[in-house]
Parts: C-alpha cells; structure tokens; sequence
C-alpha cells in the first residue's frame, strides 16, 4: 500500500495529541472570530427548539461584537476585494 | 456532513479528541468511532443509517460462513461459492435497486412507447443514500477476499461495521481494502509528528483545491456552458470541457487528500487514490493515477476474474486478444455504469475501453521517445476531456449539442475569464511539477515544531475561506 508515511514512524506520542487538539481548537478559534457570519449561517438551519433560540441569539451577540470590534469587518471586505478582482479579469 | 464546513469542523475536532483519549482501549475506540461514523452519514438522512448496517451485516455473517464452510471436508467448495454468489447478489442488489431501477423503467418504457406497447408502469420515487456505490463495493471487496483467503474473516461485526463505515472514506472514498484497513485496528493506534503534519496539509490542499479551484470553476464557467452550450462560442466549450477535467480533479482529489488527512490524523493510513493523472502519456497510465482505488478495485475483482490479458499471453492468437480487448471494454462499461446509470455514463465507460483496447492492439505501451511522449499525452489528455463531455453532460443530447457547437468554430460572446484561465492552466501546470505536494510539505513540516504546521494550516485555512466562493457546494462523487 503506497501511504502518505512511511512505517518506520510509527510510535505515538501522548503530548502530540494536546498539540494537535491545541492546533484545532485554535483553528476552530480563528474561525469563530473571522468567519463569525458562517456561524450565523449555520445556526438558521438548526432545528427550531428554545434551546436553538437561545444558542443562536449568543451567535448573533458574538457575531455583532466581531463586526463591532473589526475581524467581521476585515472578512467582509477581503471577500468583496476579491470579488471585484475577479470581476475585473474580464474576458481575454 | 460536508468536510468543508463549520459541523465538520466541530464533529472532528471532538471525535479526535475522544478516540485519542480512547487509545488504549482498542474496542471501547472501534465502537466510539463506529458511532461516530453513523452519526456522520446520518446527518444526511438517518434512515439510510439502517441500509448501511444491513450491507456491513451481510457482509460480516457471509465472511462468518465462508470460515465455517472452509473448516469443513468434502463440499465445502461448492457451498462457498453459493455463500458468495448469495452474499454479492445481496449487496449488488441493494445497489442495483436504488441506482438502476428507476433508469431500468424508463428504458423499458421507451422501448415499448417505439414499440407502441405503452403499459403503467410501477415507477418509484427512489432517493439515492450518498456514498451507496463505495459501500457496496467495500462490502463485496470483503466477502471475496475472505472467500479467496485474502483477509481473515472478523468474529465481530464491529470490525467489519467499521471498516464499510469509516467516516472518512464512507461517502466518497478512498475505496479501501480490509487487507489493508482491518489489520490497523487490531493494536492501539499511534500518532507520530510526521502523521499530524501530513494529516493537517492534506486536508489544507484539499480543501484550497475543493473550496477554491473546483467551485470557483463550476460557477464561473463550466456549469453555465453545460447547461445552454448552444448558446456560447465555441472557445467557450473547449474551455468549459477543459475547465471541468480540472474541476472533477480537484473535487475529487481534494476530497481524498481530506479522507486521508482526517484517517491519518485518528491513526489509520489509506493508499492514495490520485497522482497527477493528466500527465499521463497513455490511457493505461491515465488510470494508474486517476481514482487508483476503483481501478485496482474494478482490476482485481472484475477484470482479472473474467481472464484480464491471460487470454493473450495463453493463447497467443487473435481470439485470445480479442478477449483481452473484450475484458478491457466490459470492465470499463462496467466502470463507467458504477458511476450511475444513464448512457452518459455507459458511452464513457465504452470510451475508455476502447482506448484501452485500442492502445493495447497498437503496441502503444513501447512508445519512449520524447516526441511520441508529447503525442501521448496530447491524444491522451484530450480523449479524456471527450469523456468528460459525456460524464458531466446532463444527457445525451446535451453532450452532443457540446460536442456540435465546439465543431461549429463559431465566434461570440464570451463568459471566459483571465481568472478562469489562469486557474486552468495552472492547475494543469502542477500535474507537471513535484508530485505528492501535501506529503513533502508536510513531511518536511514533520521536522519543525508543530506549531509552525498549526500557524501555516490555521493561515492557510482563513485564506481559503476568503478566496472561495460563498455558499457551500457538494462534492461531485457524493452523487455517486
């Protein structure tokens, strides 16, 4: 079987796991704070149930402070910015 | 749950979690990671949930019998084989219900409207379960490999259960083999450096080439001229087929860099399913780099069991070539109709046998000169763009309206883009360079402390997401 690793690697290292698990969560961070709308996006397809109106008005809040605050903003506008690029490479 | 979304996100990071903290109880994981995987494709619908248990079930009691049937003396023989013969009916059966049945009605009812026999014919509405066709291929892969003593029959169904429901290859592969996935689970897994940096850099490529080259593509270009190609010039469609040879490939791809990544990441190591394919100078060469795993899966249990090429070697006569070549085109047709059934599909299939067939009567395997190199590639590349026209077109009418308005050499309005082109041909121009991007990155990562990999992958991924289109779109073989 051709993998991605060669065997000889295999040995497991328990702190490897609290890295990896850091790298995610920290990912999982970055997306809260920079993609906060995909959250909200999200959250409008969850079943309704007062559990899911509570959970999506704190998603609201958050989104709310992350515009407020600028990452929201930042976002926004990076997509816009590339949109217009794109937009502008008209036909050869 | 689609890979590149924030559910999957989450769902990931907590089945890591957990099935790590579950190492050393190596059943107590296979059990958390089997439920892990039905909660994984019964996001999309629960029932299915159901069919997948029933083919790993049938698939694990029929594995079960083949064993009792081997310690037994005398008839054995003839047992297994009804065994199998039952137990790979069973399976094509659930697969030939939900993806032929309705093309098998409407075929049969357009054969009796030109016979002028209309009848009420019992018409279902059938929804098709994602990943139905990877399935059931892994479940046939195992019975026959036990009935062949290739892979140990598993007393627990948990093994067999989890290895037909892995939710990193379940819906759109890696079709994995039980040769190679079941022995993994039989000792605690381990999780070394290089695994999480190649993990973490195959799932950032897949999703850069899923998220941004193959949706960019699709929208921009490749759905609007399949769908009115009459009403575009002629570079358009030329363009639009090339753009979809590299939007299938980095859908598809990217997908499998994800499986791999995601199985890697929980300890489990798939073979690759993809290298560089548009390089290839022949066919033959084409498919030892495309969907690896279906055409070693289609080679080792279809081909190779109707005769493969023995016929010619055996015989060495013209009728033992034209077995050959019969073999080569059946397996394609047969190759093409696992990806669903509509004649699109069945002219692709046919399509590539033929070539196949044809590049064996040529003695085209011989050919290593550079000029006849280029050829190569050029005849080869674009025969497979022609099959991609019957592949993505939504019938037979469309391919052909594709094929009629690029002959035409018409000129007019364009929607072509610097932006696609230059995704085209760049994509394309990596075929060329190092190959296996992804591992060397991340092996070389592997060497570094981790979290350089973490600060890349992390950049990496919110730069994605502010390239890629809005919205969220599937893969192309969750359809399959």
């Amino acid at each position: 079987m051709d993998t991605p690793i060669a065997p000889e690697h295999d040995f497991h290292h328990p702190r490897l796991v609290w890295a990896a698990l850091a790298v995610f969560c920290a990912a999982l961070l970055a997306l809260a704070v920079f993609q906060s709308a995909a959250l909200v996006t999200l959250s409008y397809d969850w079943p309704p149930s007062p559990l899911t109106e509570r959970t999506v008005q704190m998603i609201e809040t958050w989104h709310g402070w992350m515009e407020a605050l600028g990452p929201g903003e930042w976002t926004t506008a990076l997509g816009e910015s590339m949109e217009e690029q794109r937009e502008a490479l008209v036909a050869p | 749950m689609l890979f590149p979304t924030v559910s999957f996100a989450v769902f990931f990071t907590g089945v890591f979690a957990l099935s790590w903290a579950m190492r050393a109880r190596v059943e107590g994981r296979k059990a958390f990671l089997l439920v892990a995987s039905y909660v994984f494709y019964g996001w999309w619908d629960w029932r299915f949930c159901f069919l997948l248990a029933f083919a790993s079930l049938v698939a694990w009691a029929s594995g079960l019998l083949l064993v009792q049937d081997k310690c037994k003396s005398g008839v054995e023989k003839r047992t297994g084989k009804l065994i199998l013969a039952i137990a790979v009916t069973v399976l094509l059966g659930i697969l030939a219900f939900f993806k032929y049945y309705g093309f098998f009605l409407d075929s049969l009812q357009d054969l009796l409207f030109a016979l002028n026999l209309q009848r009420d014919l019992p018409f279902l509405q059938i929804v098709l379960p994602v990943g139905i066709s990877f399935f059931t291929f892994q479940a046939i892969s195992y019975v026959v490999d036990v009935w062949r003593g290739q892979v140990t029959a598993r007393r627990s169904p948990l093994d067999v259960m989890l290895y037909i429901s892995f939710f990193p290859q379940l819906v759109a592969g890696p079709i994995v083999r039980a040769a190679d996935f079941l022995p993994q689970l039989e000792k605690p897994a381990q999780l070394a450096r290089p695994m999480v940096t190649v993990g973490l850099m195959l799932c950032l490529f897949g999703l850069f080439k899923k998220m941004v080259v193959a949706n960019y593509l699709a929208t921009d270009l490749v759905d609007p001229v399949f769908l009115d190609p009459a009403d575009h010039s002629s570079l358009d469609v030329l363009m639009a087929v090339y753009g979809y040879a590299v939007q299938i490939y980095c859908d598809f791809s990217g997908y499998s860099d994800i499986a791999i990544g995601t199985a890697l990441l929980l300890g489990y190591r798939f073979a690759e399913n993809f290298n560089q394919p548009y390089r290839a100078v022949r066919l033959q060469d084409f498919w030892r780099r495309w969907h690896i795993s279906l055409s070693g899966w289609l080679r080792d249990y279809f081909y190779i069991p109707l005769g493969g090429s023995r016929p010619t070697k055996k015989r060495g006569s013209r009728f033992g070539a034209l077995l050959t070549y019969r073999n080569l085109l059946l397996t394609m047709v047969l190759g093409g109709l696992w990806h669903g059934a509509a004649w699109t599909f069945l002219l692709w299939g046919t399509i590539h046998g033929a070539w196949l067939a044809l590049e064996r009567l040529a003695g085209l395997n011989e050919n290593k000169s550079t000029g006849g190199a280029i050829a190569g590639w050029f005849i080869t590349f674009h025969l497979v763009c022609l099959a991609w026209v019957f592949f993505r077109a939504e019938n037979m009418d469309g391919a052909l309206t594709m094929l009629a308005t690029f002959a035409a050499f018409e000129a007019g309005p364009s929607i072509l883009t610097w932006f696609a082109l230059a995704l085209i041909f760049t994509s394309l121009a990596f075929q060329f360079g190092p190959a296996r991007l992804p591992n060397r990155t991340g092996a070389m990562l592997g060497t570094m402390p981790l979290w350089i990999t973490g600060l890349i992958f992390i950049s990496g991924l919110l730069l994605t997401l502010w390239l890629a289109p809005g919205g969220t779109a599937p893969f192309i073989y969750f359809q399959f």
